[in-house]
């Protein structure tokens, strides 16, 4: 699988590009901003860009406008955003705009090389990945009495990685549970909370994530 | 005040003397008499009451010279009457002045010339005539010719008459001039000007005609008579304007905001035109409330400027009329100064709270950076370091060992980086003594510095903060612009106030541009109720000079 990576910082690039090497992916090119992130995607075609969200030259949002520089010129390039905080308010909006194919994760997950290649080739897959971190915000805000506090301990497990983006099987093989489960406990679990079933993971992602946003319920 | 005193003796003795020499007394001879009293007994309560103008003056004068002219004339004594004779109609000119400079008695322009006219009219063209004049009881007839003496009289009623009807047009028109609110204010002009026209018009009849018009002749006795009654009742009730300023400053401490400071100003004034303009300092101009620039007030508008240590802050455009109430005028353009300055101190205030919070939220915004960029980015590339070691322990020694060396060094880094940061935070070399604190400031500093702590005790821990920060950022100003070989601090107490001196032998010259960093300072130490100076001439160095109250009360009030 090709990889193109964008971060201005020399040692974390290079880092992530070994620990992706020694995974069995192929970093084809590495980009220091924006602009030169969009430029070797142009060049290189890979199967997927991953995007440091703060770069030079204003250190504010130049991974995001080269994610969506990217998506607009290959919507087959999956891209993956990394950032050194996640805030689940950049994570709505993203998965609003475009869910598939999309990744947005907490930098450090790099280092747990096996979790974050899986994510990189669900989001390559045309799935979605999302950190943790924001599904566990999310929740934090949540009231216990609500229906949230209806769900069953294994039931939450299965919301979170939902969350994540996992599909069914992923969740069965991360939970050693059978396919068949996973699903009547999603179906379980989007029931109590009042929510379309659907099969697309990148959707269910997006619905949970509403569902859990603070101005996401009617 | 004894003057006063003395004129009131004086009018007691003269006002009852008038009447015992009236020789056929008639209600219209006892009215004609009693005019001169009138105008000094009215002109001396005006005087007493509006002593800041000069009509209670102008009515008394003219009131003496009515009566002086009546009673001397009536002596039998001939130098007496001639004097008498002589004065007699010179009250004119005085009572002119009243008029015209109802209600402050000042004459400007045009009112003195015709002041000057009549004066000229009633006196010297009267002892010209009285040269002239035949007659036994007349000291002055030099060469008697009554012929002679009738012509100089015609011509000098014709010119007198011609001054009074002047004097009548100018006062129509001043009333018909002003604001509808202030003409009832300017009533007694009115009443002034009426008994001028009434004169005026009997004085032709008889120029025309040759013989007196009776009727006339007694409505101008009651019209005299009333007329400075007219101008008592005015001028208290002006008085009474003024008393609208104690309204006033109770208004302004109600609504100090500039839109409604334009509007209680109106009322006090009584001049629902008025407008407060503003001055905008770098373009030489009025504005209004909305930003455009005043044009140059209309005619009967005036502006009068409202100034702040001696510059124009604003300006009041308003009735010419208003101008004959200068002290009036003056007290509101002070009040409004006032509500000004108080509205410019809560703005500047304001500013420099905002200044702080926004100081407050960009020095945060700045270690997030920092953190983001520096340790932050540091320990993640630790961490990969660190993973991609542990896959290589077993398969390759060397290389681990390799990877692990350039990790410790990522990590005193990190740590360094981590330290300078929390100093930045807060300089927790404080706790050690703001001497200790400084020398510390100083080790750090590219220029050479010295650094002399003269205090006896310690001072509050939020005046040692804003100290140590005077002298950093100043040290930092020295390093980035001064081109200095070295730098000095000086810490010292006077009183209840510490000094801070951050001096260096550079190139001063420092303006306030590269100084978000001084403004700040100056926020900071102005929050402590302090001042900050920067003098830095051209070649001459730059000197840093910070004085804060120490006492404690004042730091923790902020």
């Amino acid at each position: 699988m090709r990889v193109v990576i964008a971060d201005d910082s020399l040692l974390v690039r290079e880092g992530i590009a070994s620990l992706l090497r020694r995974a069995g992916f192929d970093v084809v090119a590495e980009a220091a901003d924006g602009d030169e992130a969009v430029a070797l995607v142009d060049a290189h075609m890979p199967d997927i860009a991953i995007v440091d969200i703060r770069m030079p030259p204003t250190h504010t949002d130049e991974g995001l406008r080269a994610a969506h520089a990217i998506r607009a010129r290959h919507p087959d390039v999956a891209i993956v955003i990394l950032s050194q905080h996640v805030e689940a308010g950049i994570a709505m909006r993203l998965l609003a705009e475009t869910p598939q194919r999309l990744g947005y994760l907490l930098k450090d997950r790099v280092t747990e090389i096996e979790e974050f290649a899986a994510s990189l080739r669900r989001v390559a897959g045309g799935g979605s990945a999302l950190d943790p971190k924001v599904f566990e915000r999310l929740l934090a805000a949540q009231r216990d009495d609500g229906p949230l506090g209806a769900l069953s301990a294994r039931e939450r497990e299965v919301l979170a990685l939902v969350a994540e983006g996992l599909s069914n099987r992923a969740i069965g093989e991360r939970l050693d549970i059978t396919e068949g489960g996973v699903q009547k406990h999603v179906r379980a679990v989007f029931t109590k909370l009042g929510l379309a079933t659907g099969d697309d993971a990148h959707r269910r992602v997006l619905a949970v994530l509403t569902y859990l946003s603070p101005d996401g319920r009617r | 005040m004894t003057g006063r005193r003395l004129l009131w003796v004086l009018a007691a003795i003269s006002i009852p003397l008038g009447f015992a020499l009236l020789e056929d007394p008639t209600l219209t001879t006892v009215v004609n008499r009693a005019v001169g009293g009138s105008f000094i007994v009215c002109g001396l309560i005006v005087w007493q009451h509006r002593p800041d103008t000069r009509t209670g003056a102008l009515m008394t004068l003219t009131g003496f010279l009515y009566l002086g002219g009546q009673v001397l004339g009536a002596l039998d004594w001939p130098p007496a009457h001639t004097v008498g004779e002589a004065f007699a109609v010179v009250w004119l000119a005085a009572f002119g002045a009243v008029v015209l400079g109802y209600p402050s008695g000042r004459l400007v322009g045009f009112d003195r010339v015709l002041v000057g006219a009549w004066i000229f009219g009633t006196l010297v063209w009267q002892l010209v005539w009285m040269l002239f004049l035949p007659g036994d009881e007349n000291v002055l007839a030099v060469w008697p010719d009554a012929e002679l003496a009738d012509t100089i009289d015609t011509a000098q009623r014709t010119f007198n008459t011609t001054v009074g009807a002047t004097v009548a047009v100018v006062g129509i028109h001043r009333w018909l001039r002003a604001a509808p609110a202030l003409r009832q204010l300017l009533l007694p002009l009115l009443a002034g000007v009426a008994a001028v026209i009434v004169l005026a018009v009997q004085s032709y009849y008889r120029l025309i005609t040759g013989e007196f018009m009776r009727p006339t002749q007694e409505l101008t006795a009651f019209v005299l008579f009333l007329v400075p009654l007219a101008f008592l009742v005015g001028m208290l009730r002006a008085q009474l304007a003024r008393a609208g300023m104690a309204d006033l400053i109770v208004a302004l401490q109600r609504a100090p905001d500039t839109q409604q400071l334009g509007a209680v100003l109106a009322r006090t004034l009584r001049d629902p035109s008025l407008e407060l303009v503003y001055w905008l300092p770098g373009f030489e101009t009025y504005i209004d409330e909305d930003g455009r620039p005043c044009p140059p007030p209309a005619d009967g508008r005036v502006l009068t400027p409202i100034e702040h240590d001696g510059e124009p802050v604003a300006a009041l455009v308003h009735d010419a009329a208003l101008t004959y109430e200068p002290e009036l005028l003056a007290l509101v353009c002070a009040a409004a100064d006032v509500a000004l300055a108080h509205t410019r101190l809560v703005q500047e205030l304001t500013r420099s709270r905002v200044r702080l919070v926004e100081a407050g939220d960009e020095a945060r915004r700045k270690i997030e950076r920092d953190l983001h960029d520096g340790a932050q980015q540091r320990l993640v590339s630790l961490a990969i370091a660190l993973r991609l070691t542990e896959d290589r322990l077993k398969e390759d020694p060397d290389a681990a060992a390799s990877l692990v060396a350039a990790a410790r060094e990522e990590l005193k880094a990190s740590l360094e980086e981590l330290r300078e940061l929390a100093r930045g935070i807060h300089p927790a070399v404080l706790e050690h003594g703001l001497a200790t604190a400084l020398n510390s400031l100083a080790v750090r500093s590219p220029t050479p510095a010295r650094v002399t702590v003269e205090l006896d005790e310690p001072l509050p821990e939020a005046v040692e903060l804003a100290l140590y920060f005077v002298a950093s950022e100043g040290l930092a100003n020295v390093a980035k612009y001064a081109q200095a070989h070295e730098a000095e601090i000086h810490v010292t107490r006077a009183g209840d106030v510490v000094v801070i001196e951050v001096a260096d032998d550079g190139i001063g010259g420092a303006d306030g541009a590269h100084g978000s960093g001084l403004r700040g300072l100056a926020d900071r130490v102005e929050a402590f109720g302090g001042r900050l100076r920067v003098t830095s001439p051209p070649g001459g160095g730059t000197r840093l000079h910070a004085e804060l109250p120490c006492d404690a009360s004042v730091a923790s009030s902020r």
